[in-house]
C-alpha cells in the first residue's frame, strides 16, 4: 500500500471513490439489560458488547431496566471489495435508518446522531491507545467523529476523509445520543466480529521534498562544520 | 628518580607564569572555587559549554517519546515497535559512552565532545523525513550516540575543578544535562503546536519540530569548538606539541581501567541510580495515563517533573559529598551514596504500590531526587578511581548506566510478563541488590566502608602505580602526582597527621 508520495499534498489518484455504507443488522436480540450503577462494565453474554455498557457506566436511569436498542436497517448493499480510501482526497458516503419496530425502544430520547470512524480490530493489535473497552467512557476505538446530526428517522452524510486520519482499517459507527449527550442506541457498517465491510485508508506522510532538502542541508552543515575545525586545529598546531 | 617535584617544574610551560586566571586556581590550574553564575575563561566557560551541549543531546534523545501519539499514527507503529525502539535509543549509548571516555583520554573533552554531537545531529534532522517503524528505530538508535557527551562532560569538569569542588562540577553539569530528558517533555509539545498553529498538518508539523534540537545540537557543538579549551593551559593537540603534555597510549588506558574493579562496581551501581532514571523517563507517562487515567497533557507533565528535579537533586548530590568529604573524606562519599541509593530503592518500590494520584506523584518526585542524587554522589567518587584512565572509567560507568536502563526495561517493561507497577517495585528490589557492592569499593589510601586506610598507603603510590618506571622516570606521571596532593583531603579529618608526600622515597608498588 503505497503511501502518498513528496512533494506537497499531490496525490496521484483522480476522481473519488464513494463508498455506500447501510448501517447492517446488528446482531442484537433486544432483551433488556440491566443497568447498574456506579459504572463497573457489565459482564452479560450478550455477543455485542455494545449494548450493556452505557446503561451500566452511567446508571442514568437510577437502577430501573434499560433497554439499549441498535438502529438498524435491512441490508441489501454489501461491500465486498476494500475500498482503498486516500486521506485528504477521497470521499465516502455514509446513510443510516432507525429500525422503529424493535420493542420498547425510547424514541422520545434521541436527540443526536453522532458517526464516527473507528478502528477494526486488525488496527487495535498491539496498540493499546486504541482499545476497545465495555466501559464506553475509557473506549478509544472511534477516535475521529464524521459528523453530529440532530436526530431524525434517517441520515445520510458525505464525508472527505480529512488529513488527519491515519494508516489504518476502519468501519464506521452511528451512535444515538440523548440529551445529556449519552448514548442510547447506535448501528455499525461491520458485524459483531468486525470482520466484515471493513476498510482501509490511506493516511498523508507529512514529508515534503523541502523537508528532506533542510534535513540534508543542516546535517551537511553539521559534518563540514566539524572537518572545518579539524582542519584548523591542525594548522595552529603545525604553526 | 622519583623526584616528582622536580620533574613538574620541568613539565611545566614557561609562560606559565604569564598565564592569570580569573579564579584561585590549584597546582594544576584547577580551579579551586566555583562561580556558577560566572563565564569566566576556561574554567567557568567549559562548565557552561559542557552542560548545555549535554542538555542539547538530553533532549534529541528524549525527543520523541512527547510526541508518540503524532509519530505511531503517522507511522503506524505498535506497542512493540515503540518498546523497541526506546531501548535502542539507550543502549547506543552503551558503547559510545566506552569510546567517548578513551576518545577524551587520548584528544581531550573539547575534540571528543563535538565530534560525537556533530555526527549525530544528522540523525535528529533525519528524523523528520522517517516513514516506518524500522527507520524510527535507526534514528532513535543514532540519535542515543549523543548520550555519551555525558563522559566528555564529566572528563571537563574533572580536567578544570580541583577535587574538593569537582564533585559539585560533576553534579550540576550532569544534572542540568538530564535536565533536557525533562525539559523535552515541555519544548516538543510547544514546538509542535506552534508549528500546527500556524498552518502545517498534524503529521508535517511534528517533523519540522525535529529541527529545533537538531539545531540546538549543532549551534551548541560549534560554541564548544569554537571557545572551548581542554585544559585550564590549552589544547591537548597544542600541549603534546609543546612537549607538556605526554601523549598517552590507548592500550595503557584501556589496561588500567579494566583491570581496576571499582571501576567495574561503579558501572553496575550507576546502572541502578542513572539507569533506572533513563527507564523510568520512557516509561512513566505512559504508567499515569494507563493507571491514573489522566490526560495526556497531564502525563506529559509529571513525566517532565521527574526529569527536572535534576536542577537540584544531581547537583545536591555532588555538592553533599564534596561537603561530606571535608568531615569523612572518601569513606564518607562511598558512605552517603550507598544510603542515598538505597533509599532511592526502596521509594521505588513504594511507588508501584501506591494507588492514589497524589501520593504517587508525591512518591516519584521524592524517588526521582534520590535516585538522581545517588547519580550525583557516583561522579563524587569516579574521578578518584583512576587519573591515568580517567576518561575511559567515567565512560565505563557512564556505560553501566545505559546497560542498566537496557536491562531493567528489557526484564520488567517489555511484554506483559509484569504489569508496569509490578515491574516497578521489583526495579525497585534490584536497585537495592545491586547497590550493595559499593561496600566492597576499598581504597588503600583512604579505606572503605568497613575498613579504615592502611597505615602505610599513600595517594600519590596509589595514583603513580598506574604508571611503569620508566615513563615515571620520564615524568609522565607527573598530572597525577599533582592529584595526589590536591586530594589529601579525601582522607577526611584524622587524628593521625595526614602522610606528606614522599619525595625522595622510591614509590612503593600498592
Amino acid at each position: 500500500m503505497e503511501g502518498r508520495r513528496g512533494g506537497g499534498e499531490t496525490h496521484s489518484r483522480s476522481g473519488e471513490v464513494v463508498a455506500r455504507m447501510r448501517a447492517l443488522k446488528a446482531t442484537v436480540n433486544g432483551s433488556r439489560r440491566t443497568a447498574r450503577f456506579g459504572g463497573r462494565p457489565c459482564s452479560d453474554s450478550h455477543p455485542d458488547r455494545y449494548v450493556s455498557p452505557v446503561s451500566c457506566r452511567f446508571g442514568r436511569n437510577g437502577g430501573r431496566n434499560t433497554t439499549l436498542h441498535s438502529s438498524t436497517h435491512h441490508t441489501f448493499v454489501q461491500l465486498t471489495v476494500k475500498a482503498l480510501l486516500y486521506a485528504g482526497v477521497d470521499q465516502i458516503n455514509v446513510t443510516w435508518a432507525i429500525n422503529q419496530s424493535l420493542p420498547g425502544a425510547t424514541v422520545s430520547a434521541y436527540k443526536k446522531v453522532k458517526v464516527s470512524f473507528c478502528y477494526a480490530p486488525a488496527s487495535q493489535a498491539d496498540r493499546g491507545w486504541r482499545k476497545t473497552d465495555d466501559n464506553l467512557k475509557k473506549d478509544k476505538t472511534c477516535q475521529f467523529m464524521i459528523t453530529t446530526q440532530p436526530y431524525a428517522t434517517a441520515g445520510s452524510v458525505a464525508y472527505t476523509v480529512e488529513r488527519s486520519i491515519p494508516t489504518a482499517t476502519f468501519f464506521v459507527i452511528a451512535y444515538v445520543l440523548d440529551s445529556e449527550d449519552a448514548e442510547v442506541a447506535y448501528g455499525q457498517s461491520t458485524d459483531a466480529q468486525k470482520t466484515t465491510n471493513l476498510f482501509d485508508v490511506v493516511g498523508i506522510t507529512g514529508r515534503h521534498a523541502s523537508l528532506g532538502i533542510a534535513a540534508a542541508c543542516f546535517s551537511a552543515f553539521s559534518v563540514v562544520a566539524l572537518a572545518f575545525f579539524f582542519v584548523v586545529e591542525k594548522r595552529k598546531a603545525m604553526k | 628518580m622519583g623526584d616528582s617535584g622536580k620533574s613538574s617544574l620541568q613539565v611545566e610551560p614557561s609562560d606559565e607564569q604569564a598565564t592569570r586566571f580569573k579564579m584561585p586556581v590549584d597546582s594544576e590550574q584547577k580551579a579551586t572555587e566555583f562561580w556558577l553564575f560566572s563565564f569566566a575563561a576556561p574554567h567557568m566557560q567549559a562548565f557552561h559549554l559542557s552542560w548545555f551541549s549535554f542538555f542539547c543531546c538530553f533532549v534529541s534523545t528524549f525527543a520523541a517519546p512527547p510526541l508518540l501519539p503524532l509519530i505511531r499514527d503517522n507511522l503506524n507503529l505498535t506497542t512493540t515497535d515503540i518498546g523497541n525502539a526506546g531501548i535502542a535509543s539507550v543502549s547506543g549509548a552503551v558503547f559510545a559512552r566506552l569510546a567517548m571516555g578513551t576518545a577524551c583520554d587520548l584528544v581531550g573533552p573539547r575534540l571528543a565532545s563535538a565530534s560525537l554531537i556533530l555526527l549525530t545531529t544528522p540523525a535528529v534532522y533525519c528524523t523528520s523525513v522517517i516513514n516506518s517503524a524500522s527507520s524510527y528505530l535507526l534514528v532513535r538508535f543514532f540519535t542515543g550516540f549523543s548520550l555519551a557527551s555525558f563522559v566528555s562532560t564529566q572528563f571537563w569538569m574533572s580536567s578544570m575543578f580541583s577535587p574538593p569542588k569537582v564533585g559539585v562540577a560533576n553534579g550540576i553539569a550532569g544534572g542540568w544535562g538530564n535536565l533536557g530528558g525533562g525539559a523535552t517533555q515541555l519544548i516538543m509539545p510547544l514546538v509542535y503546536e506552534l508549528i500546527h498553529h500556524i498552518g502545517g498538518t498534524r503529521f508535517t508539523a511534528w517533523r519540522i519540530a525535529f529541527f529545533i534540537p537538531g539545531l540546538m545540537q549543532t549551534l551548541s557543538a560549534i560554541a564548544v569548538l569554537a571557545l572551548g579549551q581542554d585544559l585550564p593551559n590549552g589544547n591537548y593537540r597544542k600541549l603534546e606539541k609543546a612537549g607538556d603534555k605526554h601523549k598517552d597510549s590507548f592500550g595503557k588506558v584501556f589496561y588500567h581501567a579494566v583491570t581496576n574493579y571499582r571501576a567495574w562496581i561503579l558501572a553496575l551501581t550507576y546502572g541502578y541510580c542513572f539507569g533506572v532514571e533513563l527507564t523510568i523517563d520512557n516509561i512513566v507517562a505512559e504508567y499515569f495515563y494507563d493507571k491514573f487515567n489522566v490526560n495526556l497533557r497531564t502525563a506529559g507533565m509529571i513525566a517532565a517533573s521527574f526529569g527536572l528535579a535534576n536542577i537540584v537533586s544531581r547537583p545536591g548530590g555532588g555538592f553533599l559529598s564534596d561537603w561530606i568529604s571535608t568531615g569523612y573524606g572518601m569513606r564518607g562519599r562511598l558512605w552517603s551514596l550507598w544510603v542515598v541509593q538505597s533509599i532511592g530503592g526502596v521509594l521505588c518500590i513504594v511507588l508501584g504500590l501506591m494507588h492514589n494520584l497524589s501520593a504517587a506523584i508525591a512518591v516519584m518526585l521524592l524517588f526521582s531526587f534520590f535516585v538522581q542524587a545517588a547519580c550525583g554522589f557516583t561522579f563524587g567518587v569516579v574521578p578518584f578511581v583512576s587519573r591515568r584512565s580517567l576518561g575511559l572509567v567515567s565512560g565505563m560507568t557512564g556505560g553501566g548506566g545505559n546497560v542498566g536502563a537496557v536491562i531493567t526495561q528489557l526484564i520488567f517493561f517489555t511484554g506483559s510478563r509484569y504489569s508496569k507497577e509490578t515491574g516497578i517495585t521489583l526495579m525497585g528490589v534490584m536497585i537495592l541488590c545491586c547497590t550493595l557492592p559499593i561496600s566492597l569499593i576499598y581504597f588503600p589510601q583512604w579505606g572503605g566502608m568497613f575498613c579504615g586506610p592502611r597505615a602505610d598507603a599513600t595517594a600519590e603510590d596509589y595514583y603513580a602505580a598506574e604508571w611503569s618506571d620508566e615513563e615515571r622516570e620520564k615524568g609522565y606521571h607527573s598530572p597525577s602526582v599533582k592529584f595526589a596532593e590536591n586530594s589529601l583531603r579525601e582522607g577526611g579529618r584524622r587524628r593521625r597527621p595526614s602522610p606528606t608526600v614522599p619525595v625522595e622515597a622510591t614509590p612503593t608498588h600498592v
